[in-house]
C-alpha cells in the first residue's frame, strides 16, 4: 500500500473509551466501553488494557457492528468493534482511569483518561428510564438578556445508540428573534458524551445566534428532526428512524434601561468608533466620502447611521451602509461602515462638529457615549478638469527643489535699498535748497559777492603761500594787492579796483571799523602799491605780511 | 571604492535630496533641519524641509516651513500648491481681488521695494531736473513716476505688515482655553496645520486668534511663529 493510503487509514481510525456510568459502587460491576471505529478497516486489532489500581478485572465482551449511512447522496460504511471491560471496584473514592492503548500499523493510539466516582451503597444516578434514549437538547448561552443582546443557541442530539443519519422534519419561525447561523455540520460526526451519568452519542445539529426583537419571556423555537439510529435487527439495513423535537427553553428578555440617550443608534454590545475621509482633499463640487466606522462585538448589524446634517457650503447625502462582520459563538464580530457622501460647494477647510454615538453595554449595564472628531476636509476652489487623454488619480505635494544653492543666505531686503531710498528722498530737497540759494544770488549781487568772498580769500592765501615758498616777492605783492582789493569788492559790494586809497579808507570808516584796523589795512595796500610801482627793490618780510594780512582781513570780515 | 568617494564628495544638501528620492524622509529631514538650525535662511531649504515634514506626517511643521519660504518666494508655483493643499485657501470669486493677490504674490517684499526704489529714483532725478531747468515736461513725467511708485510701495507695505503680524501655525492639534492655564475653560480645538496670529504671550502660553472671534490660549509648544 502506498504511503498516502496508509495515511488515509490512520486518519479514519477512531479510538475512545468511556464508562457506562461515571459513578459506581464498591464490589458492584463497573463497565468500561472501549470502541475502535474505522471506515476502512474491518479486522480491527484489540486494545491493550491498562493496569487500574483499586479495580479488579473480571472479564470482557466484544460486539461488532457495521453501519451504513447516506449523507449528501454519498454512502458511508463504518466498522465498529466495542470491547466492554467489566471491573469490580475495591474501595470507594474518585479514581482516574488511565488510557487504553491500541497498536496499529506501527502507531500507538491512546484513549483520553477519565475520572469515575466509586461510592458505597446505591449510586446517585439518574435512572436510565427517566432519560429518553434519544433527545435534542437546546443549550442557550444566557437565559436573561437585554433586548438586542445576542444569545448563542446550540441544538445537540443525544442518542444511546450510534446515529446513522439525521434530516430536518420541521423548521420553526424565529419571529421574535433576528437569527444568524453560526454552525451547521457538513458531515455526520458523532462524539461520545456522558450526560447526567449516562454515556451518549452526540451530534451538534446547529448553532444559532439569536437577537431578541421583543421583551418579556420568549420561548426559543424548537426544530424537529428525523434521526436514524443503528438497529440491532440485522435486516433493518438503514436502522430505526425516530422523530425528535428539540427542547424549547424560555429566555427572559429585559428592555433597555431608560432614559435612552438621543444619540443611541441601537447598538448593544461593546464597540469602538472612528471617523475619517477616504480622501482628505477635494475640489469644489467633487464628492468626498466621510466614513464612520463602528467596530466591536454585539448586534453590529442593527446599528443605525447617526445623523449628520448639511451645513453652509457642505451638502451631506444619506449614508451607504456596509457590514463586515461574522457571527461567532461570542456574538457578531466585525465592523459596520457608514459612508456619507459630502459635496462641498465652496472652497476652504471644512470642519464638521464632532459626532456622538451611544450604545448600550450589557457588561456595564449602562449606555456608553463615543465622541468622534471628524478630521478637516480641504476643498480647493475651481474644478480640476481632466484634459483629453488624462485621468486624475489624486493630489500630492510638489516635489522638492534641487539644483539650487541651499547653503546661501537670503536677505529679504538688500542693505543698499534703504540707503538709496534715503538718497533719492534727499536729492529733490537738496535741489530745492540749491534753487532757493541760486535765486537769491541772482537777485542780490552783494549777497552773491559775499558768498564768493570766503572762496576768493582762501584761494588768494593759498597763492600767497606758494609765492612765499618760491620766494617770489613780486608775485607775492601782486597776489596780496589783488586779495586786498577783492576783499573790499566782495565784502562791501563796491568796485574797489577803481577806487583810491582814501576812498577805500572812507568806505571802511563808513562801515564803523576801528581806526587802527583801517590804518593797518590801508598800510598794506600802500605797501603793495609802493613796492609794485617803485623801482626801489628792498627785501620784504613775506611771513610778517602774510600774518598781518590774515589778522586784518579776519578783523574786517 | 569609487562610489564611496563619490558619496563622500557630495554635499549634505545633495545627500538629503538623494535620501528624499529614496523615501528615507526621516534621514533627509535630519539634514535639512540641521542646515536650518545652523542659521541658514534659504527659502528652497525651507521648502524641502516642509516637504519632508509633510511626508513624515508633521503637517503643522510642513505648513510652518512653507510659510517661511513664502515670504521669500511667493511666486513659486510649487510652494503655493503645497500651501493650498494644506490650508485649502479659498480662491476669491472677485476678479479684481484675484488679480491683486496674483500681483502681490508675484514678488517678495525686497523685490517690491526695489521696484519702488527705481520708480522713486526716476521721480527724484526728474523732479531735480525740473528744479534746475524749470522745464515742465520733467515735472509731469516725474509725477507720473511718483504715482506709479505708490503701487509697489503699497505692496511693500502690505508685505511689511505681514512680516510683522506674528503669523503662526498650530503644529500640534490643541485645545484653546479662556486663559493661560489648564484651569481655564476649554473653548475650541485647533487642528494641526491651522494658520493663526499670535496676540500675547504669558508664562508658557500664547493667545492666538484666527479672526472672527475664534481664538484662545494654547500651550507655547503647540504653536510656532512663522517669522520668529
Amino acid at each position: 500500500m502506498s504511503g498516502i493510503g496508509n495515511l488515509l487509514l490512520l486518519i479514519s481510525l477512531n479510538f475512545y473509551a468511556s464508562p457506562r456510568y461515571t459513578t459506581g459502587v464498591v464490589n458492584e460491576p463497573f463497565y468500561i466501553d472501549v470502541t475502535v471505529e474505522s471506515e476502512h478497516v474491518k479486522n480491527l486489532p484489540e486494545p491493550i488494557q491498562p493496569s487500574i489500581p483499586n479495580f479488579s478485572f473480571v472479564g470482557k465482551s466484544v460486539s461488532t457492528s457495521t453501519s451504513i449511512s447516506i449523507i449528501n447522496g454519498k454512502m458511508k460504511s463504518t466498522y465498529t468493534r466495542t470491547y466492554t471491560y467489566t471491573y469490580i471496584p475495591q474501595k470507594k473514592g474518585t479514581f482516574t482511569i488511565p488510557p487504553f492503548k491500541l497498536s496499529y500499523k506501527g502507531k500507538i493510539y491512546k484513549t483520553e483518561p477519565f475520572t469515575v466516582h466509586i461510592g458505597e451503597g446505591k449510586p446517585e444516578r439518574v435512572p436510565e428510564q427517566t432519560l429518553s434514549p434519544i433527545f435534542i437538547r437546546t443549550i442557550v448561552s444566557r437565559k436573561r438578556v437585554y433586548r438586542g443582546e445576542g444569545i448563542l443557541v446550540e441544538y445537540k442530539l443525544y442518542s444511546r445508540k450510534p446515529i446513522t443519519g439525521i434530516t430536518p422534519s420541521s423548521s420553526p419561525e424565529y419571529n421574535k428573534f433576528w437569527k444568524e447561523d453560526v454552525y451547521t455540520p457538513k458531515t455526520l460526526s458523532t462524539d461520545i458524551e456522558v450526560y447526567r451519568g449516562i454515556r451518549f452519542y452526540t451530534i451538534t445539529i446547529k448553532k444559532l445566534l439569536l437577537y431578541p426583537l421583543e421583551t418579556g419571556s420568549i420561548k426559543i423555537p424548537a426544530p424537529g428532526y428525523n434521526v436514524q439510529i443503528e438497529s440491532e435487527d440485522f435486516f433493518d439495513f438503514f436502522g430505526k428512524t425516530y422523530s425528535v423535537r428539540a427542547e424549547s427553553p424560555v429566555v427572559n428578555v429585559m428592555p433597555l434601561p431608560k432614559p435612552v440617550p438621543g444619540d443611541f443608534t441601537g447598538g448593544v454590545g461593546e464597540f469602538t468608533a472612528r471617523a475619517y475621509f477616504e480622501k482628505d482633499t477635494v475640489m469644489t463640487g467633487e464628492g468626498a466620502n466621510l466614513v464612520l466606522e463602528m467596530k466591536g462585538k454585539g448586534n453590529i448589524r442593527f446599528i443605525t447611521a447617526p445623523e449628520i446634517r448639511s451645513t453652509t457650503g457642505i451638502h451631506i447625502y444619506s449614508p451607504e451602509e456596509e457590514v463586515k462582520a461574522k457571527p461567532t459563538e461570542t456574538g457578531d464580530q466585525g465592523r459596520k461602515l457608514f459612508k456619507y457622501l459630502m459635496v462641498c460647494t465652496s472652497p476652504g477647510i471644512k470642519r464638521l462638529k464632532p459626532i456622538t454615538i451611544s450604545y448600550f453595554s450589557p457588561t456595564k449595564r449602562a449606555y456608553v457615549k463615543l465622541k468622534l472628531n471628524i478630521p478637516p476636509l480641504v476643498v480647493y476652489g475651481g474644478t480640476r478638469q481632466e484634459k483629453k487623454g488624462e485621468k486624475i488619480k489624486g493630489t500630492d505635494i510638489a516635489y522638492i527643489k534641487t539644483g539650487v544653492n541651499m547653503e546661501k543666505n537670503f536677505r529679504l531686503v538688500p542693505v543698499w535699498v534703504p540707503v538709496l531710498l534715503i538718497f533719492f528722498t534727499i536729492l529733490p530737497l537738496g535741489m530745492v535748497l540749491y534753487d532757493i540759494e541760486r535765486r537769491k544770488s541772482e537777485r542780490d549781487i552783494g549777497y552773491a559777492r559775499l558768498k564768493k568772498l570766503p572762496g576768493i580769500t582762501k584761494k588768494a592765501f593759498r597763492e600767497l603761500k606758494n609765492a612765499m615758498l618760491k620766494k617770489d616777492e613780486e608775485e607775492f605783492l601782486k597776489v596780496l594787492h589783488k586779495l586786498l582789493l577783492d576783499f573790499i569788492k566782495y565784502r562791501f559790494n563796491v568796485e574797489a579796483y577803481g577806487m583810491t586809497v582814501e576812498e577805500i579808507q572812507s568806505t571802511l570808516r563808513a562801515k564803523g571799523f576801528e581806526e587802527a584796523l583801517i590804518e593797518r589795512f590801508i598800510n598794506l595796500i600802500r605797501l603793495c602799491e609802493e613796492r609794485r610801482f617803485t623801482p626801489v627793490k628792498e627785501g620784504i618780510d613775506m611771513d610778517w605780511l602774510y600774518r598781518e594780512t590774515r589778522e586784518v582781513i579776519n578783523g574786517i570780515a | 571604492m569609487a562610489l564611496l568617494s563619490i558619496l563622500l564628495a557630495i554635499s549634505p544638501v545633495e545627500r538629503a535630496h538623494q535620501l528624499y528620492r529614496d523615501g528615507k524622509f526621516q534621514d533627509a529631514f535630519a539634514i535639512y533641519d540641521s542646515l536650518v538650525s545652523s542659521g541658514i535662511k534659504n527659502p528652497y531649504l525651507y521648502y524641502n524641509l516642509g516637504n519632508t515634514c509633510y511626508r513624515l506626517n508633521k503637517k503643522g511643521y510642513a505648513l510652518l516651513y512653507y510659510l517661511r519660504a513664502f515670504y521669500y518666494i511667493p511666486y513659486d508655483v510649487d510652494l503655493r500648491h503645497n500651501i493650498n493643499l494644506l490650508t485649502g485657501e479659498a480662491v476669491s470669486k472677485n476678479p479684481l481681488l484675484r488679480f491683486l493677490k496674483k500681483t502681490l504674490y508675484s514678488m517678495n517684499i525686497g523685490q517690491w521695494l526695489m521696484l519702488f526704489l527705481i520708480l522713486f529714483a526716476l521721480f527724484s532725478i526728474l523732479i531735480s531736473l525740473f528744479i534746475l531747468k524749470r522745464a515742465e515736461s520733467f515735472l509731469w513725467v516725474s509725477l507720473i513716476f511718483l504715482i506709479i511708485s505708490f503701487i509697489p510701495l503699497s505692496f511693500s507695505l502690505y508685505w511689511m505688515k505681514e512680516l510683522n503680524s506674528h503669523q503662526a501655525v498650530v503644529v500640534e492639534t490643541t485645545e484653546a482655553r479662556s486663559g493661560p492655564g489648564e484651569n481655564f475653560q476649554k473653548l475650541v480645538e485647533f487642528s494641526e496645520a491651522t494658520p493663526c496670529r499670535i496676540l500675547r504671550r504669558e508664562g508658557g502660553w500664547i493667545l492666538i486668534t484666527r479672526g472672527g472671534g475664534s481664538g484662545g490660549w494654547v500651550k507655547e509648544e503647540h504653536v510656532k511663529e512663522v517669522n520668529p
